[in-house]
C-alpha cells in the first residue's frame, strides 16, 4: 500500500480544502511535514485513523473547524470531510468519510455522519463504489496494526504490547490466503465446504443401509456358525450310527451270554426282594411271640383255675363293682342312699350288714366273676397265637430256602459267564447311543429350520438394503469428496502452520537485526505466537524480561514495525519471483507523528538511517528541532516536504516547502 | 388292691439275664422281648409252669428298674397272673378255700401281701432263669427264631397232650416238682 494523498475539509484547524501529496518515489520515499507544537501535527495522523476506522484520539468530539462553526447561523449546515487516496494491490482506492453539522438555537450539533465510502478506480478512470467497506479496509490495513503504521511518538503508551495482532500480522504477511482457504474448508464448521458436503448427505438412508448391512453381516455370521454346527452334528450322527451297528453286532454274537446275564440280574433282583420278605417275616414272628404270650402260656393255668373255682362254688349275689367299705360308710353316717335313717339294731341296719357279706373283700363272688371273664378273654387271644407264629416261622423257612436255591443258581450262572464280555455294558452303551442319536436328530432339525429362516431373513434385508443403495451411492461419492476436502484442509493447515512458524522466526530475525542497528546494547527482541514483542536483557547466561523506558519502547516498536514492513516487502519480491507460492503481501507505508520525541540523538540518527530503506514509504510529521538530527541522515531521501503554518489556534495552513 | 403300683427292681444275675433277653434300643441284644415288664410277666408264668422258683440274687451287682408308670400300665395283666399263681400255688400247704382267699380276698391285707409278693417274685426269678437257660446258647437271629418256635411248638404239643394239666394237677395235689418241658 502506498498513500498518495490526503485531503481535509474543515477538519479541525485545517479550514477549507487543504491537501497533502505524499511522495511515491521509490528512492525519495520520505515525506516530511514540519510543525511546531499545537500546529496540528497529531491532527494529520489522527485524520488517517478517523477516515479508516472512524476513531480519532481527540479530546473533543467535534471535528468542525471552529472558525467555520462560529460563522454559522441558525439553520446553516457545514460538512467536515477527509479523503485518502491510496494504491493497494495495483488498484487506486479513495476512502472518504464525512460529518455534517447543523446550527440550531442551542448551538452547533453534529447532525449526520457517514460510514466511510470506498471507491476504486477502474482501468477507464471511472470510480466504482465498494459495498463491503469495513472488511475491505481491514484487508488493506488491519486496524490492529494501525498503531504501528500510524505511529504516534508522543502517545507511545497507546501501543499495547498485549494486543493480539496475530490476525493482522498474518494478513500483512500474506498468510490470509491460506487462512481463508482453511476457513473455507474447515471440517468443524457447518458452513464450510466440508460442512455443506456433510449436510448434503442422506445420513438417514445411509445409517439405515449401514444398520441393514450390520444385521446382514450378523445373520450371515450366524448362518456360518449354523453351517459349522450342522456339519458337526452330522459327523456325530454318523459316528453314533456306526457305534450302534457295531454294538448291535457284538450283542448278536453274545446273545447266549446276554440271556444268562439277564437271568443273573433277575435272580439278584429276586434275592433282594426275598431278603426283604424274610426280614418282614422275622419281625412278624418276634412281634407275634410278644403279643398275647400271656394268654398262650397261661392256658393250662387258666383251665385249672376255672376247675378250682367251680369246686369252691362261690355264689354270685353281690352288687357289681361295689365293695364292703361303701356299706360301712353308709352305716357310719346313719343315712341310707334312699334317705332313710339307719340305726344299729334296726332291720335296715341288719339288712345292710347282710348285703355287705356279698361284697368284697368279705364277698369275693364279684371278683371271681370278673376274673373268669378275663380268663375267657385271654383264652380267646390264645387261639390264633400259635397259628400266627407257626405261619411266620414257616414263611421264614420258605424264604430261606428260596434264597438258598437262587444263590446256588446265581453262583452257577456267574461261573458260566465268567470271563465273557460284559454284555450289559454294551446294552447300556447301545441305549446311550440311541438316546444321543435321537437328540442329535432333533438338534439337526432345529439347525436346518433356523438356517432356512436365516436365509429368508437375509434375503429380505438384502432387498431392503438394495432399495437404499441409490442414496447410499450418493453418500459414498460425497464421503469421497469430504475425504479429498479433508486431505486438502490438512495439507493447507500443515503448510500454514509451518509458514506461520517460519514467518514468525523470519520476523524475529529481521526485527532483531533492525533493533541491533537502532540500539547498541545487550538486548534482544522475542516475538511469541501472538506476535507480541518482548525485550530480553542478557544477564550472564540467562535472558530476562526487563522494564522498558519510553525511549527503549519507541526503538522496540520502530524495530517491530520496520521488521514487519521489511518482511512484507521481501514477500512481495518472493512473490514476483515465484508465482506458485500462495502468499500475497503488500509494501506498507509508515506514518509517524513525532517519532523522535522520546528518542535521543543517537537513536534518532539510527532510526532515520534505517527507516527509508525498510519502508516503502515514510511519512513523518515532526518538530523542526527533532528534524535537525534526522535530516543529516535521511535528508537525501525526502521526496516531499511540507510545513504547517499556524495562523491561530483555529487555523493552520499546510504549505509545501520548495 | 395295693400292689403293682410302684417301681419294681430285678437284681443280680436275674437282671443280667433280663438284659440278655431284651431287645436293646439300638436293636442289639436278643430280639425276644421288647420290654423288661414283658420278661417280668412271662417270667412269672414260666416259673410257675415249670415249677421254678428262685430267691433274689446278690451274687452279681446288677439291676434293672421297671418304672411305676410301666407297671401301672400293665397292672391288669400283672394282677391276672398274680391271681392265677396265688390260686394254683400249693407250696404253702394251703387248702383250696385258703388259696381262693389269698387270690381274691387278701388284696387289701398288707400283712399277707408281702408274703404273697415274695412268692410271686420267686416265680419271676425262677422263670427268668428258665428263659435264660432256653436261650443262652443262641447267637444269631435265626438261632433265636428257631428257639422261640421250638418252645412255642413244644408248649402247644404239651398242652394238646394235657401234659401241663397233669403237671398242674400234681402241683395242686402237693407234688413238689411235677413236669418241666424240655
Amino acid at each position: 500500500m502506498l498513500l498518495r494523498s490526503i485531503r481535509f475539509k474543515n477538519f479541525r484547524q485545517y479550514k477549507g480544502d487543504q491537501s497533502i501529496e505524499f511522495s511515491c518515489d521509490p528512492e525519495r520515499n520520505v515525506t516530511v511535514i514540519l510543525g511546531d507544537n499545537t500546529s496540528g501535527k497529531t491532527t494529520i495522523v489522527q485524520a488517517f485513523t478517523w477516515v479508516l476506522y472512524g476513531s480519532a484520539n481527540f479530546s473533543s468530539e467535534d471535528l468542525l473547524n471552529l472558525d467555520v462553526a462560529s460563522q454559522m447561523r441558525v439553520g446553516d449546515k457545514e460538512k467536515v470531510e477527509v479523503d485518502i487516496c491510496l494504491n493497494h494491490d495495483n488498484t487506486e482506492y479513495i476512502i472518504s468519510r464525512y460529518e455534517e453539522y447543523v446550527c440550531t438555537g442551542n448551538g452547533i450539533h453534529r447532525h449526520q455522519f457517514s460510514s466511510p465510502k470506498l471507491f476504486y478506480k477502474q482501468p477507464d478512470g471511472q470510480l466504482k463504489t465498494i459495498e463491503k467497506v469495513d472488511s475491505t479496509i481491514q484487508k488493506i490495513l488491519p486496524k490492529e496494526l494501525s498503531n504501528y503504521f500510524f505511529f504516534d511518538g508522543e502517545r507511545i503508551e497507546t501501543i499495547s504490547s498485549k494486543q493480539d495482532v496475530t490476525e493482522a500480522v498474518k494478513g500483512l504477511l500474506g498468510l490470509t490466503v491460506l487462512s481463508n482457504a482453511m476457513s473455507h474448508l474447515n471440517p468443524r464448521s457447518s458452513k464450510s465446504v466440508i460442512g455443506k458436503f456433510r449436510s448434503s448427505m442422506d445420513v438417514d438412508s445411509s445409517r439405515k443401509a449401514e444398520n441393514l448391512l450390520q444385521q446382514i453381516e450378523s445373520l450371515t455370521d450366524r448362518r456360518e456358525y449354523i453351517g459349522t454346527e450342522l456339519a458337526n452334528v452330522e459327523d456325530q450322527i454318523k459316528h453314533y450310527e456306526g457305534q450302534i451297528e457295531l454294538t448291535e453286532n457284538i450283542l448278536r454274537e453274545h446273545q447266549p451270554t446276554a440271556i444268562l446275564q439277564r437271568k443273573r440280574e433277575e435272580l439278584e433282583r429276586n434275592i433282594k426282594q426275598e431278603k426283604t420278605a424274610l426280614e418282614d417275616s422275622k419281625k412278624r414272628l418276634f412281634d407275634g411271640f410278644n403279643r398275647n404270650a400271656i394268654g398262650f402260656f397261661t392256658q393250662p393255668m387258666m383251665k385249672k383255675a376255672l376247675e378250682c373255682l367251680d369246686d369252691a362254688k362261690v355264689s354270685d349275689k353281690g352288687i357289681p363293682d361295689m365293695n364292703a367299705s361303701a356299706i360301712d360308710y353308709i352305716i357310719q353316717r346313719g343315712i341310707c342312699i334312699c334317705g332313710e335313717v339307719i340305726e344299729e339294731g334296726s332291720s335296715r341296719h341288719a339288712h345292710l350288714i347282710k348285703e355287705r357279706d356279698y361284697l368284697p373283700p368279705q364277698f369275693i363272688g364279684t371278683v371271681i366273676r370278673t376274673f373268669k371273664e378275663k380268663i375267657s378273654m385271654y383264652q380267646s387271644f390264645s387261639e390264633p397265637y400259635y397259628e400266627n407264629l407257626k405261619s411266620s416261622y414257616q414263611e421264614i423257612i420258605r424264604c430261606k430256602t428260596r434264597i438258598n436255591d437262587w444263590d446256588d443258581e446265581l453262583l452257577d450262572i456267574c461261573d458260566r459267564i465268567k470271563g465273557k464280555e460284559d454284555v450289559k455294558k454294551h446294552e447300556e452303551n447301545l441305549q446311550d447311543y440311541k438316546n444321543r442319536l435321537r437328540k442329535l436328530a432333533s438338534e439337526k432339525d432345529k439347525l436346518i429350520e433356523e438356517n432356512a429362516k436365516l436365509v429368508g431373513e437375509i434375503e429380505r434385508l438384502q432387498r431392503l438394503h438394495d432399495s437404499l443403495a441409490i442414496a447410499s451411492e450418493k453418500n459414498t461419492r460425497i464421503q469421497s469428496y469430504i475425504r479429498y476436502a479433508e486431505a486438502i484442509y490438512e495439507w493447507i493447515k500443515t503448510t500454514y502452520e509451518s509458514r506461520q512458524h517460519e514467518i514468525r522466526q523470519q520476523l524475529e530475525t529481521r526485527v532483531n537485526n533492525i533493533f541491533a542497528q537502532m540500539y547498541h546494547g545487550s538486548r534482544k527482541v522475542t516475538i511469541n505466537e501472538k506476535f507480541n514483542v518482548t525485550l530480553l536483557t542478557a544477564l550472564g547466561e540467562e535472558e530476562i524480561v526487563t522494564d522498558e523506558s519510553r525511549g527503549l519502547e519507541t526503538v522496540k516498536n520502530f524495530a517491530f514495525i520496520a521488521g514487519l514492513v521489511d518482511l512484507a516487502k521481501a514477500k512481495i519480491k518472493e512473490k514476483t519471483e515465484d508465482l506458485e507460492k500462495p502468499l500475497s503481501s503488500e509494501p506498507y507505508p509508515l506514518v509517524m507523528d513525532a517519532p523522535f520525541s522520546n528518542a535521543d540523538e543517537k537513536h534518532v540518527t539510527n532510526i532515520s538511517r534505517i527507516l527509508p530503506d525498510i519502508a516503502e514509504q515514510v511519512i513523518m510529521v515532526v518538530m523542526a528541532k527533532d528534524w535537525g538530527f534526522a535530516e543529516t541522515v535521511m535528508g537525501h531521501r525526502v521526496g516531499k516536504k511540507y510545513y504547517l503554518d499556524k495562523k491561530s489556534e483555529t487555523l493552520t495552513y499546510i504549505k509545501e516547502s520548495v | 388292691m395295693i400292689m403293682f403300683d410302684r417301681d419294681y427292681q430285678i437284681r443280680g444275675k436275674h437282671a443280667t439275664y433280663s438284659k440278655y433277653l431284651v431287645k436293646h434300643k439300638d436293636n442289639t441284644g436278643a430280639p425276644i422281648f421288647n420290654r423288661f415288664i414283658d420278661i417280668y410277666m412271662i417270667g412269672a408264668i414260666m416259673g410257675f409252669m415249670h415249677g421254678k422258683r428262685a430267691e433274689e440274687d446278690n451274687t452279681v451287682k446288677d439291676d434293672v428298674s421297671i418304672l411305676a408308670s410301666t407297671v401301672i400300665a400293665e397292672k391288669d395283666k400283672l394282677q391276672f397272673i398274680y391271681r392265677l399263681i396265688m390260686l394254683l400255688d400249693t407250696n404253702s400247704g394251703l387248702t383250696l378255700e385258703e388259696r381262693i382267699n389269698r387270690a381274691f380276698r387278701d388284696d387289701s391285707k398288707e400283712e399277707t401281701i408281702a408274703d404273697n409278693m415274695k412268692l410271686f417274685h420267686s416265680y419271676v426269678c425262677g422263670g427268668i432263669e428258665y428263659l435264660y437257660e432256653k436261650f443262652k446258647d443262641c447267637v444269631t437271629n435265626d438261632d433265636f427264631i428257631d428257639r422261640i418256635y421250638q418252645i412255642v411248638d413244644r408248649f402247644k404239643a404239651d398242652i394238646d397232650n394235657n401234659l401241663y394239666e397233669t403237671a398242674i394237677k400234681n402241683i395242686i395235689d402237693g407234688w413238689d416238682y411235677a413236669y418241666v418241658a424240655e
